[in-house]
C-alpha cells in the first residue's frame, strides 16, 4: 500500500512541461569541466591496489639495486615481475569493460570510450614512468646500454600486454580476470625458464631476438588496442541493465 | 558532484511551479536560479551544489511572493485544489497532499518527484537527516489516513 502511494505521489507533482528549456540551456554560459579536471577525476577511480602494487615493485627494485649485487639474474627477476604490473593495469580495463561501473555512469557526460582511454592513458603513463625509472637506476649498475636493458625488461611486459588484450578482445566472460592472471603467470614463468635455460640470452648471440620480439609484440599490442577501441565504440551504456 | 543541467532544469522548474503555481513565472524563476547559480562559480566546485541550487530557487520564490505581497498564499496554497486530474485516485491523492502543511508537501516533492536523497533534502531544508525521516513518515501517515477515510486505500 505504502509503495503504491509513493509511486502515485510522483504523478501528483506533475507539472506542465517547460516551453523555453532548450532555448535557455543552449544559450546558457556556464563553466565547463576542463580536460585536466576530467583526467584528475578519473585518477580517483583507479583502485588503490594498482598504485600500491606499482609502488611496492618500484621500492622492491630500489631495495634490490642498493643492497644486492646486480647481475643477469636480477634482470630476469625484474623482467619476470614486471608483467604483474601490467596485470594490475589490465585488471582496471577488465573492470571497466566487463561491468558497467558506477563511476562511468557518473561521468556519462563523456562517452565510454573517452573514459576508458583516459584511464588507459593514465595507467600507461604511470607504467611508462615506472619502467623509465627502473631503467635509469639499472643502467648505472650494469654493463648494458639503456636501450638494450630496456629491451630485456620491456619485452616480457609487452608479451603480457598482448596476451591479456588478446584475451579481453576475444572472451566474453566475467571470469576474464582469472584468464588474464593465467596469462601473466605463464609469461612470468616462461621468461624465468628461458633465461635460466638459455645462459647466453642476454649476450650478443641473441641480440637480434630481443629487438625483433619487441617490435613484433609492440605491433601486435597496438593491433589489439585498436580492436579494443573499436569494441568499446560498439558498447552502449547500461547494456547489461537493458538486456 | 556534477549537475546534469537538463535533468536539474526540470526538477527546479517543478519545484518553482509547486511554489508559484504559474508556468511562465516558474520558468522565469528556474532560469534566474541557474543564472545566479553559475554567477557564483567559486562555490560550485567546493560546496553542496544541489542544496545551493535549491536554496537559490527557494529564495527567488520567496522574493517573488514578497514583491507581489502573496507570501500567505505561498504558505497556504502550495498545491491548490484546482489541479483536477482525470484519474480519480490521483485527484484524491492531490487533494490529500494539498491538505498537508507546506513543509511536508515540499519534502514529498523533493523525495518522490525530484527523487533526492535524504542527505540532499536535509541540506536543502536545513534540517537533520532524522528530521527528514520523521517528516517523511509523518506525511505518508497523514496521507494514508486521509485516503483511508475517503476509501481510496
Amino acid at each position: 500500500m505504502r509503495n503504491n502511494l509513493k509511486k502515485e505521489l510522483k504523478s501528483v507533482f506533475d507539472v506542465p512541461p517547460p516551453t523555453r528549456k532548450n532555448q535557455f540551456l543552449s544559450q546558457l554560459n556556464y563553466p565547463k569541466t576542463s580536460r585536466m579536471d576530467f583526467i584528475i577525476s578519473q585518477l580517483g577511480y583507479i583502485r588503490k591496489r594498482t598504485w600500491i602494487l606499482s609502488m611496492l615493485l618500484f621500492i622492491g627494485i630500489l631495495d634490490g639495486l642498493y643492497f644486492y649485487k646486480v647481475s643477469n639474474s636480477f634482470i630476469w627477476v625484474v623482467s619476470s615481475i614486471l608483467p604483474f604490473i601490467s596485470l594490475s593495469s589490465i585488471s582496471e580495463i577488465v573492470k571497466s569493460t566487463t561491468y558497467n561501473m558506477k563511476e562511468l555512469e557518473m561521468s556519462c557526460k563523456y562517452n565510454f570510450l573517452q573514459i576508458c582511454l583516459v584511464r588507459l592513458g593514465v595507467l600507461g603513463a604511470t607504467n611508462f614512468m615506472l619502467l623509465i625509472g627502473i631503467l635509469i637506476l639499472f643502467v648505472g649498475k650494469t654493463d648494458y646500454s639503456f636501450i638494450r636493458l630496456g629491451l630485456y625488461i620491456t619485452t616480457p611486459y609487452l608479451l603480457n600486454c598482448y596476451g591479456s588484450l588478446y584475451v579481453i578482445n576475444r572472451l566474453k566472460t566475467r571470469m576474464i580476470m582469472y584468464v588474464c592472471c593465467g596469462v601473466t603467470a605463464f609469461v612470468s614463468v616462461l621468461n624465468t625458464l628461458l633465461t635460466i635455460q638459455i645462459n647466453e640470452i642476454y649476450t650478443e648471440m641473441y641480440w637480434l631476438f630481443w629487438p625483433m620480439s619487441f617490435i613484433i609484440l609492440l605491433l601486435l599490442s597496438a593491433r589489439e588496442i585498436v580492436k579494443l577501441i573499436r569494441k568499446m565504440e560498439e558498447l552502449q551504456w547500461n547494456l547489461s541493465l537493458t538486456a | 558532484m556534477s549537475i546534469s543541467l537538463e535533468d536539474q532544469y526540470d526538477k527546479i522548474y517543478r519545484y518553482c511551479y509547486s511554489k508559484v503555481k504559474n508556468k511562465d513565472i516558474a520558468e522565469d524563476l528556474t532560469q534566474e536560479t541557474f543564472l545566479k547559480y553559475f554567477n557564483h562559480t567559486s562555490y560550485i566546485n567546493r560546496g553542496k551544489p544541489l542544496a545551493y541550487l535549491y536554496t537559490i530557487a527557494k529564495n527567488l520564490c520567496i522574493d517573488f511572493y514578497r514583491k507581489s505581497n502573496r507570501e500567505e498564499d505561498l504558505k497556504d496554497e502550495l498545491f491548490g485544489a484546482d489541479d483536477v486530474s482525470t484519474f480519480e485516485t490521483n485527484f484524491a491523492i492531490k487533494q490529500a497532499v494539498s491538505a498537508l502543511p507546506a513543509d511536508l508537501q515540499e519534502i514529498l516533492l523533493l523525495r518522490f518527484a525530484n527523487e533526492l536523497g535524504i542527505n540532499e533534502i536535509a541540506n536543502i531544508m536545513e534540517i537533520s537527516r532524522f528530521s527528514v525521516y520523521r517528516k517523511l513518515n509523518k506525511a505518508l501517515d497523514i496521507l494514508k489516513n486521509i485516503l483511508r477515510e475517503e476509501d481510496f486505500l
